[in-house]
């Protein structure tokens, strides 16, 4: 029987935190119940708050206190460390007092959750809190510098790599833009300092070098902050041919990710196309994580769906005893 | 050309689509056709509630007219899919043969070039009797029936359930053979079988190995063509099994298996459905899983069809509704 985990150690980072953690908890669960050893998981994610980036949250509210700890217990209970997405790239002074977005920074510094962040400036402010905390450099870093009309220089490797050893001196783990992982880490991961602290984003669909990408964090980000906010975007990708698009996007092979574990890769990366669609984000992340023929189809492809809605209805079970005590 | 997609080299598949998720196999077909990319032939299999039908729970109950069946066929056709009709009930007699719906079906089926799975020889000769050139499988439940059980009629020794493959490959145009057999027999000695080209082995059983309770499971399942709110309770042995035992006792077929059974000669695989109550999104994510090689690039191509899929459910509801 094939071993079910794709790759050896490595530490995932998926995109799931408040958006749909459940979905580890049913393969974490079912994984365990096979007496199977899971994958080391990261989950990032935030609900909506002033830091947040280019994610659409799907938890809008405000969050008592009892729940948001409720939820940090339900991720740590799976293994998983949770990774604060405050990835906003216009973090200002006026930002940093926001006085939700502290309140969740200092009930997630409590359950020792990680951070992912765009802005030096919301680094060292949470560095500043707790020293000890991993904060990882978001890859909207590296696509702000190398891409789009704005872009402040040419993504040649010497300024990439360049680039991310400076990041490696600031942050904990840094994660490389795939057109880097995919076409230049492999043949120059000597010019890295550090590449076990290097984080390889696999499934992005977007095309090579997207002009656009700046942009479309831009709308993202104001999606989640401006209310009633008009988008008026157009991919890069909608109007181009099959074929085309085939060739043409970031999606790293498995003969690629070996190759990168090989030359010492320890980060891997998901995003997530459909968070609202819960079993196509399940079954992209399990084919991205585990290998899925024979007995490990069955453990997983198959029993997934109906396990996501078991752990759904724990998960609320969980979340209403809290909420209603009596 | 975009060829390195599919995970098995087979030239067909039959998938437990026909009257339930067909368009799960025509966002299959049109994406891939976006793609250029060239599919292996597919039939699918189904049927809706009518006396004739086997062990599996229909979707449509009620009687449909002539362009219901026509719209249906054409639908699958277009898709260049054949649609094959599931008629396994396991208790055919002579006076069932007269019956008028089923007869109804029958004939528009045969216009359209259906294909036919089967249990009951009368039923095989009926139908070939209408039109010699219809093919005709001899469904699994029939090797099923014979080597498992309380009421088998022998032990599944090599001998006994090759010779019996052997003897059905006289009578029928292929044949699907129990997935413990293919698994096991087949991968290693494919010899013994007289026309490997006309197996059909079915890949993605759940089940335990020889599950004694199949063929009543099968039974059970089989009165719900003909009663609709049919309330007798069935347990299936895997419910009360561990997973770490389940794990490793079920008729999935691993890759190196399936690899091994095309490398000496087998042509058609087949999926088993997983009921009636499973979404559609569900079922296509579990036969994507079978079909396709999920990695690279093939993944921007697999993100297309589930994108596509409620497009197509939409579709195939004008399509079965016009008059």
């Amino acid at each position: 029987m094939t071993d079910i985990n794709k790759y050896k150690n490595i530490t995932w980072n998926l995109p799931l935190l408040f958006q749909a953690d459940i979905i580890w908890g049913a393969i974490y669960n079912k994984i365990k119940s096979y007496n199977l050893e899971p994958p080391k998981v990261n989950l990032y994610g935030t609900p909506a708050q002033r830091w947040i980036g280019g994610t659409i949250p799907r938890v809008k509210e405000k969050l008592q206190k009892n729940v948001l700890y409720e939820h940090f217990k339900y991720v740590k209970e799976m293994e998983a460390t949770p990774i604060l997405d405050f990835t906003s790239t216009r973090i200002t002074e006026e930002d940093l007092k926001d006085e939700y977005a502290n309140y969740i920074l200092d009930i997630a510094l409590e359950f020792d959750c990680n951070f992912m962040v765009h802005s030096d400036f919301l680094k060292d402010y949470i560095k500043e809190k707790k020293p000890s905390v991993k904060i990882i450099s978001s890859h909207t870093k590296p696509v702000y510098r190398f891409q789009g009309p704005n872009r402040i220089e040419e993504p040649t490797i010497e300024n990439e790599t360049n680039y991310y050893n400076k990041l490696l001196k600031e942050y904990d783990i840094v994660v490389v833009r795939p057109e880097y992982s995919k076409y230049t880490l492999l043949k120059n991961s000597n010019l890295i300092d550090d590449i076990s602290r290097i984080e390889v984003l696999i499934n992005q669909p977007c095309t090579i070098n997207c002009p656009k990408m700046p942009e479309h964090f831009m709308h993202l980000e104001n999606i989640s902050k401006i209310p009633n906010y008009c988008v008026n975007f157009e991919c890069t990708r909608s109007n181009m041919p099959p074929a085309v698009l085939y060739e043409n996007n970031l999606i790293h092979n498995d003969k690629t990710i070996n190759s990168l574990i090989n030359i010492g890769v320890k980060n891997l990366m998901q995003i997530s196309r459909q968070i609202d669609a819960p079993p196509i984000t399940a079954s992209e992340t399990i084919q991205n994580m585990f290998n899925t023929d024979g007995s490990n189809h069955l453990l997983l492809t198959e029993t997934i769906p109906h396990a996501i809605q078991d752990e759904i209805a724990k998960y609320n079970q969980r979340i209403n005893k809290i909420l209603n005590p009596n | 050309m975009i060829n390195n997609i599919f995970k098995f080299k087979n030239q067909e598949w039959v998938l437990p689509l026909l009257f339930q998720y067909d368009a799960i196999w025509a966002t299959i077909h049109n994406t891939l056709k976006d793609f250029s990319v060239e599919l292996p032939k597919a039939s699918l299999f189904g049927s809706p509630s009518i006396l004739w039908a086997g062990g599996r729970v229909p979707r449509l109950y009620g009687k449909f007219n002539r362009k219901f069946f026509t719209n249906w066929f054409s639908y699958v056709v277009e898709h260049n899919a054949t649609p094959t009709l599931t008629f396994t009930s396991t208790k055919i007699t002579k006076e069932d043969l007269k019956d008028e719906y089923a007869n109804f079906i029958l004939d528009i089926a045969l216009e359209f070039n259906c294909n036919f799975i089967v249990y009951s020889d009368i039923l095989k000769d009926y139908i070939k009797e209408k039109k010699p050139e219809a093919k005709i499988t001899a469904s699994v439940i029939k090797a099923n029936c014979r080597f498992q059980g309380p009421n088998r009629i022998e032990e599944p020794t090599i001998e006994n359930e090759t010779n019996y493959y052997n003897k059905l490959l006289k009578e029928y145009d292929i044949v699907v053979v129990r997935p413990e057999y293919s698994e096991k027999t087949l991968a290693e000695n494919p010899n013994l079988i007289d026309d490997l080209s006309r197996i059909e082995v079915l890949i993605n059983q759940p089940c335990i190995r020889n599950c004694p309770k199949m063929p009543e499971h099968y039974h059970y399942l089989q009165n719900y063509n003909t009663m609709p709110n049919y309330g007798d309770s069935f347990r299936c042995i895997r419910m009360d099994m561990e997973s770490s035992v389940l794990y490793k006792n079920n008729l999935i077929h691993e890759k190196e298996t399936v690899e091994k059974l095309i490398e000496n000669g087998i042509n058609i695989l087949k999926l088993q459905g997983r009921g009636t109550a499973i979404s559609t999104l569900d079922l296509l994510l579990i036969l994507m899983d079978n079909i396709f090689i999920k990695d690279g690039n093939n993944q921007i191509i697999l993100n297309s069809i589930t994108d596509n899929l409620e497009y197509e459910i939409n579709n195939l509801n004008q399509t079965i509704n016009r008059q």
